[in-house]
């Protein structure tokens, strides 16, 4: 197991430098000179080399790459062009804020996920299951930014129940994070309800279902002891995915909400074209992406023997 | 393709016809081909035409859907707007097909370091969150049209080369690939003639769901301010637009975004419904 882990790890170092490799290039260098482009039109011939400096951007592409990596194992991000704070500081002073929202989103996805998936196979093909597959589809199909929006008009405004925007820590903050955990979550929801039926319809199939039921077990033991376990298996599977979801979604989420976490952030650097945060941004929501995907395959292999750790 | 290839597609698109819901999806989607290419006629406005006066004016019989801020009417943008969409989705598709089926099929043909050097390209791009790779390609290309589909396709290729891959290593080692290669039929006969039609089941049910991701892209990068530029229309920049006339002229931003929705849902059902009826093994 513990050797499973290590090479995980291991695994991801090769995808992890090609992250960094891609973006790099792809923020710096694609749009032609990227000093000029970052600094904009504004900026005087000065402060452009000033930027190339800093960056390295007169040397060769090698040697600016190995410069940049160096700085990023000392978690030197840069500063940001338009308020000169250091990008890795902002990221992290943000990202707690991202995190809540992150965590609540799931936990909503989960809790009403399974839930609707179990229900939608106890009954397949009747009338409340057609119902809530509709519903899931139509959850999967909704943009998270058209679903804010839609979120905030109703019950915001026309309703008038809760606040549309701002940010609050502690108990007072609840009424700030249904909304928007709403908007992020429901497209995760949907995948999970959809996943829990088909993984649950599959195992309802088994022998040994069909042993729980012929030794008098009662349904809802059969299908929350016995089925459930094993149909929750491919749900963590696609746990990584959604984490991919969540993470795009938060960019559009907190923006139309004014949430202040990291998708905030980036929203206004890209705006802003400050080319150091969008660059931090996508940089350290990759890299938490890839170890929340090595944390998930570990999970995964707790949970069912039959992987072979190979 | 022989007899019982043909008959796995009639087979299919028989059940596809018994699908309801698919055949509805594929109805929407067939409409909103057919909108976009004859936008110039349906619509019955210039989607850029301001006409001040009229600015914000509610649904009603001169402007079914209504009009923005600039008093440009609504419907006609929404048609033009589907022009972009479909275009973001064709190219964008028909490049990561293009992509994928190369890539995939040589790292499942070839193995070894090909294989090893194809799977990190896919690991990588695999290892972004997609919007956020999609919203870096294109800060790095500027905004436009052709950034968007460059940016979706390069993303999504990874979906189609992942399955292609997977479908030629377990289908390199039957025995009618065996048979060929005694015959000494090339790597590229093999590849093109053996492998890859046993392979197109899948691809196309990507490509379908891939569309609906493209359209979904195009909309969020637009809204970012990254996508098309006004005042060409398009859904996610009138959304874009429009989202802060939520309280005043909730028109401006909810026909858009349902515009949006329904063709990604639409996409989304016709994929599902395709699934399931090319590989009724899958349906549960």
């Amino acid at each position: 197991m513990y050797q499973y882990i290590l090479r995980r790890l291991v695994q991801a170092i090769p995808v992890l430098l090609g992250v960094t490799f891609v973006t790099y290039f792809l923020v710096f260098y694609a749009g032609g000179d990227p000093a000029r482009l970052a600094m904009g039109v504004r900026s005087d011939l000065a402060t452009v080399e000033s930027f190339k400096e800093e960056w390295g951007l007169n040397k060769p592409w090698y040697v600016q790459y190995c410069t940049f990596l160096k700085r990023l194992a000392h978690g030197d991000l840069g500063r940001s062009l338009s308020t000169n704070e250091e990008v890795l500081l902002s990221i992290l002073e943000r990202f707690p804020a991202t995190l809540k929202l992150g965590l609540a989103s799931l936990a909503f996805a989960i809790i009403f996920g399974i839930p609707i998936g179990i229900i939608s196979a106890v009954k397949p093909r009747s009338f409340l299951d057609n119902i809530l597959m509709v519903v899931a589809l139509l959850g999967i199909s909704t943009p998270s930014f058209f679903f804010g929006i839609i979120l905030i008009w109703v019950f915001g405004y026309l309703l008038g129940w809760l606040p549309v925007s701002g940010f609050d820590t502690g108990l007072s903050g609840i009424k700030y994070l249904i909304l928007p955990t709403i908007a992020l979550g429901t497209g995760p929801l949907a995948v999970f309800a959809r996943l829990t039926r088909s993984s649950m319809l599959e195992v309802l199939r088994q022998e040994y279902i069909l042993t729980a039921r012929a030794k008098g077990l009662g349904e809802v033991r059969v299908i929350l002891k016995h089925a459930l376990k094993n149909s929750l298996i491919s749900v963590v599977t696609v746990l990584g995915s959604s984490l991919a979801g969540l993470l795009s979604g938060t960019f559009f989420v907190e923006f139309i909400f004014g949430w202040p976490g990291i998708g905030l952030l980036a929203v206004d650097a890209i705006s802003n074209f400050d080319i150091p945060v969008i660059l931090g941004t996508v940089i350290f929501a990759s890299v938490l992406f890839v170890l929340a995907n090595i944390a998930v395959d570990i999970t995964y292999a707790f949970l069912d023997p039959r992987i072979h750790y190979g | 393709m022989g007899k019982i290839s043909d008959s796995l597609w009639i087979d299919t698109a028989r059940r596809l016809c018994r699908d309801r819901r698919a055949m509805v999806a594929l109805i929407f989607i067939i409409g909103m081909a057919l909108v976009s290419i004859f936008a110039r006629p349906l619509a019955p406005y210039d989607p850029n035409a301001q006409v001040l006066d009229e600015a914000k004016s509610p649904p009603n019989l001169k402007h079914l859907l209504g009009t923005d801020k600039f008093g440009r009417d609504i419907l006609s943008r929404l048609i033009y707007g589907a022009g972009v969409s479909f275009k973001v989705g064709f190219i964008s598709q028909s490049i990561s097909l293009l992509i994928g089926v190369i890539l995939g099929s040589m790292a499942g043909y070839f193995r070894g370091w090909v294989d090893d050097v194809i799977m990190w390209l896919i690991n990588v791009v695999w290892a972004f969150p997609a919007l956020l790779f999609v919203v870096a390609i294109s800060i790095a290309l500027g905004p436009g049209i052709t950034s968007v589909y460059t940016a979706v396709a390069l993303v999504s290729w990874v979906g189609v080369a992942r399955i292609v891959r997977g479908e030629f290593i377990s289908i390199r080692e039957r025995e009618y690939v065996q048979a060929a290669r005694a015959l000494g039929a090339s790597d590229f006969r093999i590849i093109f003639r053996h492998i890859l039609p046993n392979t197109l089941a899948p691809i196309i049910v990507v490509v379908t769901l891939g569309f609906a991701g493209a359209i979904v892209a195009e909309a969020g990068l637009s809204f970012l301010g990254l996508g098309i530029q006004p005042p060409e229309p398009s859904w996610g920049s009138m959304l874009r637009a429009g989202y802060n006339f939520l309280v005043t002229a909730w028109w401006i931003p909810l026909f858009p975004g349902l515009a949006i929705t329904l063709s990604v849902l639409a996409f989304n059902i016709f994929g599902d419904g395709l699934r399931d009826a090319l590989d009724p093994r899958l349906r549960v």
